[in-house]
């Protein structure tokens, strides 16, 4: 009959038992089972005892994990591992070429790939130069069918007196640019209108002077100046407060300067108070502040929301044509910067895959390397040396080329930022911030020891295997090729991948650019004139475009000119929403689903831009100038008269006030690639005063449209020299300037695709002719015995092109779920395109038979004398 | 070898309880009231250093009384000499920590 203590001391001690042994793997080899049985021995005898409890066991069992530890620790002596080091040290000072060639791939790799996170980390990951900038919140109003509305002046001062969660809110929007004149040349200049309150609520102290007061926000004539307009122009006065410049004709009083974390964060040269009394502002359901805010101590996102929400139902309640239902708040950070999370983090996953890429290669340059130290190796066992040795002679010399592959990584990084940091304004923001920090460092220092550990790991498991296996020489050759193959296979994949990606976003660029815009791009020249309001009546402006359009059309080698208030592209701005006659939209929500844009046109537009006039009219007639006429695109006419003649009907816009207009003409639709066809309102400038202040002069030229730069200068300075001619390009580098963000984007993956290329055939014929001189003396017998050399040649190039074609099978099946990551970046292209897949897996292939041609050839000159001498 | 520095506080305790034929460490761990996490790692160190000498119980005994084997350690003559040292030590340290009077 069993004992029931007996039964449940050998219960528990088995127990025990099955733990120490997972245990004893942490314990170093030789003395694993001493270990083992010293604590088994012990933990018997405390169980046999009466008084045992399990948390007494518990307790007991508990230290058996670091005296493991401490165990495995002592043979990891620090003394050991500085012999090592020095030892890799000696041994790659007699092989320069293989260090300089797998410190210098790790290097590539390296630095790419930490440069890539420089740039996510400054941009995305690092919070905004603002003190407590996780306190700033985005607000934006969400209706029925938007849900991303700006918020109406009316409205935020509301929210300001009645919410309880935000410490300020305030408003800040782009206005048009203003000429500074005066001393020194007229130049225009970008400008930012804000709230009294917008500094403060940024966190931000002006570094000369004050912020604007609250009585300042009805459009007084103050301006505050950015720190770099400051120096530039300015010349860094320190007693520039107080002092007034002309603006737009205006004198106008600086009141302070604003220090320099600005300058990267808006890039903006001026500030003006915010004109809370102007007719704009005085229309509640006119949404043009976007907002920010900063919440009060200890008040979360989700309770400034619901209290932010409370406001807007009272507003909704009292104001019902303010079709805002509610608000929606987010980080700032995260609005100001959320978009580039898909676009850098994939980058980064492209860059990681190069990194891999050039790491297979230093395995195999080290695996080719291990292969050779087998009397090392047996040297070393013999005298002593245990598995653990081994392996930390291995890591150590492993570490000690990724470490120097690192460093140098790191300089290679360097230089890459100022590569970046040159060429981003306008494409990235906070591109002026990207800067190497100790988040950085650490990253880097990650990245070289990861790939030192990764890279060593065929090799180490190679060589102790081999070192301490069962059957050492039969299979080592064959593990050490499989190890080999599997690289290659994996390189050729990886390459192939981001070829197809590369592939992908150049399709999908070319495919942009071949889009029909609607007008003629090429040979139109574009510039931006702005009149300075005082010294220009409406009338004196109207004049002035008459005369000088006339001049400009005069010159030799212009074809037409004409002026607008937006260039063809431009797609922001100006939007109001339209209906036909008799079909009202039910509420402004609805509404804001049917918007159009306002051009406003001198005459010759058209021609110029070789628009097509469809139906109707176009303005150059006077009298074809009604004063509510209005000419339309195609897009709009078919979807408010359909199956019908749009002209002599009248729409109904409402850039203001809803105001009935008769359609004189219908021309044809212009398109932006990006987003797609553009509905334009186009309205005679003749019968719009007011809107010629600032105007976009297009001339198309019959040659090149550079060479009549000087001419244009010269017609304007003839009729008045303080009206500058700024921001002049051709339309085709306007439009490039669309593109900006895909190109980069297409460039970056190109770049990484081609070096990958380049490391995927090194890897390939490296491993191909490793191959060859290990078989060196199998070759040879062949041949004695008879065989072509033809038939060696196809036997390395067979061997060669299956690892290659394995490689392609999985990267083309890699590539089918990666590709649907950058999905949101192309155009017109499928991320399953089969062209593309079709071309790169051909060229993938061609290139690396081109690569297995070398050691092929060599493989045919195997001697066979040698090899029968050497048997 | 044993060097001339004191050894810790728990060394002196571990080496005590063995010069006081506490043999086993679990028994050692009862006696200094000390963690087998700590106390292990210092029999390896005591050891190493000399200053005990660890042993298998004859496998005849474990026989007997049917259980594993259990090791046991025993204090070395240069283990005494280390030990005196320390208690020495300690002992010095403790009354020029004693408050004075007067």
């Amino acid at each position: 009959m069993a004992d029931p203590t007996a039964v449940r001391t050998q219960r528990r001690f088995d127990a025990a038992r099955r733990i120490l042994r997972c245990l004893a793997l942490v314990a170093p080899s030789h003395c694993r089972t001493e270990w083992r049985r010293e604590w088994e021995g012990e933990l018997w005898q405390y169980l046999a005892e009466s008084r045992s409890t399990a948390a007494g066991l518990s307790w007991r069992l508990a230290g058996a994990l670091p005296h493991a530890l401490w165990l495995r620790r002592n043979e990891w002596r620090l003394a050991m591992l500085l012999q090592d080091l020095s030892y890799s040290w000696r041994g790659m000072r007699k092989r320069p070429a293989f260090a300089v060639l797998v410190v210098g791939m790790l290097a590539l790799g390296i630095g790419a790939t930490t440069a890539m996170f420089t740039i996510v980390n400054s941009v995305l990951l690092e919070p905004l130069p603002y003190p407590e900038a996780d306190r700033l919140v985005a607000v934006n109003g969400v209706t029925d069918k938007l849900p991303n509305l700006n918020i109406s002046p009316l409205d935020l001062i509301d929210y300001r007196a009645q919410n309880g969660a935000f410490a300020s809110l305030a408003g800040y929007s782009g206005a048009p640019p203003a000429v500074i004149s005066g001393d020194g040349e007229a130049i225009q200049e970008t400008v930012m209108a804000v709230t009294a309150n917008y500094f403060a609520t940024l966190g931000i102290v002006p570094f000369l002077g004050r912020a604007f007061d609250e009585d300042e926000e009805g459009g007084a004539d103050r301006v505050i100046l950015s720190y770099q307009l400051w120096q530039s122009r300015f010349g860094g006065d320190r007693n520039i407060v107080g002092k007034t410049i002309t603006l737009d004709d205006h004198p106008t009083d600086v009141v302070g300067v604003m220090p320099q974390v600005l300058d990267r964060t808006l890039g903006v040269a001026l500030f003006q108070p915010f004109n809370f009394r102007s007719p704009h502002s005085s229309v509640r359901t006119w949404h043009t502040l976007p907002v920010i805010g900063r919440l009060k101590p200890g008040v979360t996102i989700a309770q400034a929301t619901v209290a932010m929400n409370t406001v807007a139902r009272r507003l909704a309640e009292n104001y019902p044509e303010d079709a805002t239902v509610r608000v929606r708040l987010r980080p700032f950070g995260d609005v100001a910067m959320g978009g580039w999370t898909r676009v850098l983090f994939p980058l980064l996953g492209a860059v990681a895959l190069v990194l891999l890429i050039a790491c297979g290669n230093a395995a195999s340059l080290l695996l080719g390397r291990a292969a050779s130290r087998g009397q090392e190796v047996t040297t070393r066992i013999a005298l002593g040396a245990t598995r653990s040795d081994l392996v930390r002679l291995l890591l150590a010399e492993s570490l000690l080329l990724s470490t120097a592959g690192g460093v140098l990584g790191v300089g290679l990084t360097f230089g890459c930022i100022r590569l970046v940091r040159g060429m981003t304004p306008g494409v990235l923001p906070r591109g002026g911030e990207v800067a190497v920090d100790a988040r950085v460092l650490v990253f880097a220092i990650a990245v070289a020891t990861g790939t030192g550990l990764l890279f060593s790991l065929a090799p180490v498991l190679h060589i102790v295997s081999r070192a301490f296996g069962r059957s050492p020489n039969a299979t080592a050759g064959r593990v050490g090729g499989r190890i080999r193959d599997f690289v290659v296979g994996a390189q050729v994949a990886l390459s192939l991948v981001l070829l197809v990606g590369a592939g992908l976003m150049l399709r999908s660029l070319s495919e942009l650019r071949a889009v029909d815009h609607g007008f003629q791009a090429a040979g139109v020249l574009t510039a931006q004139l702005s009149l300075p309001t005082p010294r220009y009546s409406y009338v004196a402006q109207g004049q002035f475009w008459d005369d000088f359009l006339r001049d400009v059309r005069a010159i030799p080698g212009v074809r037409d000119a004409a002026g607008a208030i937006r260039l063809a592209t431009a797609t922001a701005g100006g939007n109001g929403p339209f209906w036909a006659e008799g079909h009202a939209p039910i509420n402004d929500a609805a509404a804001m689903t049917q918007t159009a844009q306002r051009n406003v046109i001198s005459d010759h537009y058209f021609a110029t831009m070789r628009i097509p006039l469809l139906d109707g009219a176009s303005f150059d007639d006077p009298a074809n100038r009604p004063s509510d006429g209005v000419i339309i695109n195609q897009h709009i006419a078919e979807n408010l008269f359909p199956g019908e003649r749009a002209v002599g009907r009248h729409v109904i816009a409402a850039f203001g006030p809803p105001t009935p207009l008769l359609v004189v003409g219908v021309v044809g639709d212009v398109r932006s690639p990006l987003t797609g066809p553009l509905d334009v309102m186009y309205f005679p400038a003749t019968q719009m005063a007011g809107f010629l202040g600032h105007m976009a002069l297009t001339v198309r030229t019959d040659g090149a449209p550079a060479g009549v730069i000087s001419s244009l200068r010269r017609a304007l300075r003839s009729l008045d020299r303080g009206v500058p001619l700024t921001d002049i390009r051709t339309m085709g580098d306007a439009i490039e300037r669309d593109f900006a963000l895909p190109r980069s984007i297409t460039v970056i993956l190109a770049t990484f695709a081609v070096v990958a290329l380049l490391l995927a055939l090194i890897g390939i014929y490296g491993a191909l002719a490793y191959m060859v001189a290990l078989r060196t003396r199998e070759l040879g017998i062949r041949a004695a015995l008879g065989a072509q050399r033809r038939q060696l040649f196809a036997m390395v190039v067979r061997r060669g092109m299956t690892v290659i074609a394995v490689g392609i099978v999985v990267g083309v099946a890699g590539a089918f779920v990666a590709t649907k990551i950058i999905q949101g970046w192309l155009y017109h292209v499928k991320p399953t395109d089969p062209r593309v897949f079709g071309v790169t897996v051909l060229a993938l292939a061609a290139a690396g038979f081109l690569a297995c041609i070398g050691p092929a050839r060599r493989a045919t000159r195997a001697d066979p004398n040698a090899a029968l001498r050497a048997e | 070898m044993p060097n001339d520095k004191p050894l810790s506080p728990a060394a002196t305790a571990v080496l005590k309880a063995i010069a006081d034929r506490v043999r086993h460490g679990f028994d050692i761990m009862d006696d200094t009231g000390l963690p087998s996490g700590t106390v292990y790692p210092i029999l390896g160190r005591l050891e190493r250093g000399n200053l005990v000498k660890a042993r298998w119980e004859p496998a005849s005994i474990a026989q007997r009384d049917k259980r594993p084997p259990r090791r046991y350690y025993e204090i070395t003559a240069a283990g005494h000499r280390v030990l005196s040292q320390s208690i020495t030590y300690y002992r010095s340290l403790g009354s020029a920590l004693r408050p004075s009077h007067g």
